[in-house]
């Protein structure tokens, strides 16, 4: 058999095999429950008109879905990536925030059960169990202002990502 | 000299008289190296969401005289002893770089018999800021006038801020007898 040919087979054969293995599926799926491509808590007051302060709270929920074949266990996170901070760059403080997981579907361990300050860096939501099996869960987003929040518009963002183990 | 490892010398010189055999061992160690990389990395998704909100701009004054809502000057007695009255400004606000300015108007005192006090017989000044702000009258100027009064001047950033006006009334006159009233208007405006 030509010398060319053989090597070409050979790339076939290779390829196809790891081919076989990126089919497989290993998916995390992030909505908002309120139908926005965002956690929009909308427009808040921090302060009453005639100057008062006011407890404001407001919540939002995202849905997190893991869609797997891989059979491996994996990790739920999200990492914030910043204090929300306006335009002018004034911050909201992150302890304003809090967020708690529930879990719809899995047989996993819910690592966000209780309602914690958000924070930056990686916090776990969801360790699942050792078949891997898929999930969804909700998380609650809750955001107190503070009194005399200086007023704008905030942003920031949160990462999800799952990851096997 | 390049030895795989697991191999013995005379396996290497082995191979190297079989030139067919040595490619056939190579092409199977790359098919299993190829096989176990891909199954070694851990698989990843990631998904971005964005967190926003508007925080609404309020801008609030607040005037609080000593005995509530009424500046109370009397009974009144000509060339008695100086009264004095203050009322305690603040603004409450969580606007960013917005300064502010404060006016007073008072523009008559009147009895119910219609008689006009004096205008140069009430006085006022107004202290600075605790936060920065700057009275405009820190010496007594006659407070009943027609025109509006600049009493004070926020810092540049604006912000809340509190400060307080004194009213006096010297009784250096012979008014009327009679119940004078008048009302004062404290106006916040933007720079």
């Amino acid at each position: 058999m030509n010398r060319h040919l053989k090597t070409l087979l050979f790339c076939f054969f290779v390829i196809g095999i790891n081919a076989g293995n990126s089919y497989a599926v290993f998916r995390l799926n992030v909505e908002s429950l309120e139908g926005e491509d965002a956690i929009d808590f909308g427009r808040l007051k921090a302060m009453e008109d005639g100057g008062t302060p006011i407890p404001v709270t407001e919540s939002k929920r995202v849905r997190l879905n893991v869609t797997t074949d891989l059979n491996q266990p994996y990790i739920v996170s999200q990492m914030v990536d910043r204090e929300p901070v306006n335009t002018r760059g004034v911050p909201t403080p992150l302890s304003a925030f809090r967020v708690f997981a529930t879990l719809n579907r899995g047989s996993g361990t819910n690592r966000m059960p209780n309602r914690i300050p958000l924070s930056t860096g990686e916090t776990q939501i969801y360790l699942s169990d050792s078949a891997g099996e898929e999930a969804e869960m909700i998380l609650q987003y809750d955001i107190e202002v503070p009194p005399f929040q200086r007023a704008g518009n905030y942003r920031t963002s949160i990462t999800y990502r799952i990851v096997t183990v | 000299m390049i030895y795989v490892q697991g191999l013995k010398r005379n396996d290497v010189k082995y191979f190297r008289r079989h030139p067919r055999l040595w490619r056939l061992f190579a092409l199977i160690s790359l098919i299993i190296v190829s096989m176990s990389a891909g199954n070694a990395l851990a698989a990843v998704d990631t998904e971005r969401l964005e967190m926003k909100y508007e925080i609404e701009p309020v801008r609030a004054l607040q005037v609080q005289a000593d005995s509530g809502t009424i500046l109370r000057f009397g009974p009144l007695v000509p060339n008695a002893d100086m009264t004095e009255q203050i009322l305690s400004v603040s603004i409450a606000t969580n606007e960013l770089d917005a300064g502010y300015r404060i006016y007073q108007e008072l523009p008559y005192v009147t009895s119910s018999q219609g008689n006009a006090f004096p205008k140069t017989e009430v006085l006022m000044w107004a202290e600075d800021g605790k936060e920065g702000g700057v009275s405009q009258i820190k010496s007594p100027v006659p407070a009943i006038s027609k025109k509006k009064i600049l009493i004070f001047v926020s810092s540049k950033k604006g912000g809340p801020d509190s400060f307080r006006i004194h009213y006096r009334v010297p009784n250096q006159s012979i008014y009327d007898a009679g119940r004078y009233l008048g009302n004062v208007r404290i106006i916040l405006d933007a720079k």
